[in-house]
């Protein structure tokens, strides 16, 4: 017989049951629905790997295959704050460990995000040293840091990455679509431990390294340019050098450097401006090395024969209400000797008899008003104006090189155009890209852009050129074993309201040997101290280099 | 039904039921082993991802070591260095020109 109490307890249990079953809805709903997304995502954070593989860049070769730009594995220190106690014993060790100031480590370490950066790629090893100072609260991840193992030799053409191995200047800028490489992804899971379960890998697709650069430059070249110029750079106590030596049949860069410099591997530690590659960005103008233009456009054009009689005004000539000087008066000279002995009113003369068109076509066909195409970035285009907006004293001024200015790639590339017999080759860096076997991915050969002048405009002017360096302007550039051509130059500065006083820039460029050109050199020196003159400042730089490059080319092309 | 017929049926019966516990446990064994099998396999499949791991870890470790050692060995050719210790540990100088150079060739 069914009692009333027996109704009670059916009831109990039937409402205990309800009860547990809605308490058990009500927990699905709150599991699936509410805190699903997280808890989802909080557990494929427990169980889940998911790596992005980065990829290592690109060697970068001298054109001998010796290392310049490099990478190594490095460690980056991070920290949770919170975690870290006592905070002072541990800044103090962080301090000795990272050799960062205490001061700077305590502001990181008292700050309320949950990750910090203690340090980034320093040096392997330290991050594990690191990491023992406190269980909780300090670790590390493995990197990979772009290293320069020469320092500052050729930091102006390497350029620099950045942290996140990014090429921010330079061949690492310019070529990084190259040098990066692909990243890879590393999808799987993980067990108890942290360890990757590779059975349970559900994507994994390789990093894919970056190419190798070889370039055109040769490190012993280089460091050769490099020490010249820095001894000069010193002792004229000048704002800035600059230095470019190139191949003049092929355009090929054998060494580029400026002053001042920078090292890559501490980049940061160093002013914008001393980033900044002058030869390729900076204009100037070129002063009497531009009489090499003036002179071939008015050989080319049979305006002048090498002993044609040219009267220098004594040093003094009036032209628009302005007067042109000669730093040496001189009256009748030949067309060889005006080059030779550097005559600014000489080369006017020579200028107004080519007229403006004719100067502007031969200026612009030597690739000056344009930038070259050098496989290196933030080139300049320097100044030239068209005809029409010359003035009526602009004839008195760019034949000899003032009211223009020009880059010192496009400078010595036109004298290389000389050299050669005549054909303007586009300037190159980059000899070939090559893989991690390497096999040659893409080779960049010499490129003639266009012949500017004849083979015998060439010769004609070689010969004046080594007139300049035997008998003239350019003595202390003179080398007892190789015929030498050159031309010297002093250019005032310009400021704002014309030239300033006591400013100059002093340059010699030139190639050897003269019969059969091997390397263009061209030295540039910004606002020397004291002696000021491309013959005395720059000349004796272009001999101690070309003495030397000469006797190591000569001892290994008798190696091999 | 007569007592012999009765002793084969009950034979016959044992036999019978005989085969049907080999079978099952023929079947139990089977089974445990392919479940063991799997479970082997899959513990091994285990072990050797850890073991490729690690090769690839001490792989990595490898190549980390070889790049540090291949900068330090480019660092110490680098010209500037070998110019400074020709200079001033070797008292070298650059010849100047015109100045002979004898040169000893090893064969």
């Amino acid at each position: 017989m069914i009692t009333r109490w027996h109704k009670f307890r059916t009831f109990l249990i039937l409402l205990t049951l309800t009860a547990g079953l809605i308490y058990l809805l009500q927990r699905l709903y709150q599991i699936q629905l509410v805190e699903g997304e997280t808890l989802r995502a909080k557990a494929k954070r427990q169980h889940q790997i998911d790596f992005r593989l980065s990829p290592r860049r690109g060697t970068i070769y001298d054109r001998n295959k010796k290392e310049l730009a490099i990478n190594i594995a490095v460690d980056s220190i991070y920290a949770n704050p919170a975690k870290i106690r006592p905070v002072e014993g541990t800044v103090r060790k962080l301090s000795a460990l990272l050799d960062i100031s205490p001061v700077v480590i305590e502001k990181k370490l008292k700050s309320d995000k949950a990750f910090v950066w203690l340090a980034r790629k320093v040096k392997k090893g330290l991050g594990a040293k690191v990491k023992q100072l406190s269980s909780a609260g300090l670790n590390y991840v493995e990197e990979v840091k772009r290293f320069y193992p020469k320092g500052k030799l050729a930091a102006h053409i390497l350029g620099f990455s950045g942290m996140d191995g990014k090429g921010l200047e330079g061949l690492e800028l310019y070529y990084d679509r190259y040098l990066r490489g692909a990243p890879g992804w590393d999808q799987s899971e993980k067990d108890a431990r942290g360890r990757e379960i590779l059975s349970f890998r559900n994507e994994y697709s390789a990093p894919i390294n970056g190419l190798n650069l070889v370039l055109t430059i040769d490190e012993v070249i280089q460091n050769i340019a490099e020490q010249e110029l820095e001894k000069a750079f010193q002792k004229s106590k000048a704002k800035g050098a600059t230095i470019v030596i190139m191949e003049p049949g092929t355009g090929k860069i054998l060494a580029l450097a400026n002053r001042p410099t920078f090292d890559p591997n501490s980049f940061q530690d160093y002013l914008p401006s001393q980033h900044r590659n002058r030869a390729v960005t900076d204009g100037f103008e070129p002063g009497s090395t531009f009489k090499i233009i003036t002179a071939a456009a008015a050989l080319e054009e049979g305006l002048f024969q090498l002993e044609d009689k040219i009267f220098c005004e004594e040093g003094f000539y009036r032209l628009a209400g302005r007067t042109i000087r000669d730093v040496h008066p001189e009256g009748w000279l030949t067309f060889k000797e005006v080059v030779e002995k550097s005559s600014n009113i000489g080369a006017v003369k020579i200028g107004m008899a080519l007229g403006k068109e004719k100067l502007y076509r031969y200026i612009i066909s030597f690739g000056f008003g344009a930038r070259t195409g050098v496989d290196l970035p933030g080139e300049g285009k320097g100044l030239v104006r068209p005809p029409r907006s010359w003035s009526k004293l602009s004839l008195g001024s760019i034949p000899y090189g003032q009211e223009i200015t020009v880059t010192a790639i496009q400078l010595v590339s036109a004298v290389s155009a000389v050299a050669n017999g005549g054909v303007l080759m586009q300037p190159r860096i980059v000899d070939s890209i090559i893989n991690k076997e390497g096999e040659v991915v893409k080779k960049f050969v010499p490129r003639p852009l266009r012949r500017v002048i004849s083979p015998d405009t060439a010769k004609k002017l070689t010969d004046i050129l080594v007139g300049v360096v035997d008998e003239g302007t350019g003595k202390a550039a003179r080398l007892k074993e190789y015929r030498v051509a050159g031309k010297t130059g002093t250019a005032q500065v310009a400021g704002v309201g014309g030239y300033l006083p006591g400013k100059f820039i002093a340059s010699f460029v030139g190639y050897l040997p003269a019969d059969n050109p091997q390397i263009a050199i061209l030295v540039v020196v910004d606002e020397p101290q004291g002696t000021y003159y491309g013959g005395t400042v720059a000349a004796p730089v272009f001999r101690r280099v070309a003495e030397q490059v000469m006797a190591y080319l000569k001892m290994t092309d008798n190696r091999n | 039904m007569t007592g012999k017929a009765k002793r084969k049926g009950k034979r016959k019966r044992k036999k019978k039921k005989n085969f049907f516990i080999w079978k099952y446990l023929i079947l139990t064994i089977l089974f445990f082993s392919i479940i063991l099998f799997y479970v082997w396999e899959r513990v091994a499949r285990l072990e050797a991802g850890y073991r490729i791991k690690e090769k690839v870890k001490q792989r990595d470790r490898l190549i980390e070591k070889n790049e540090l050692f291949l900068s330090e060995a480019v660092s110490l050719k680098a010209p500037q260095r070998l110019e400074r210790i020709a200079r001033e540990e070797l008292g070298l100088i650059v010849p100047t020109e015109g100045e002979s150079i004898r040169r000893i060739v090893v064969k």
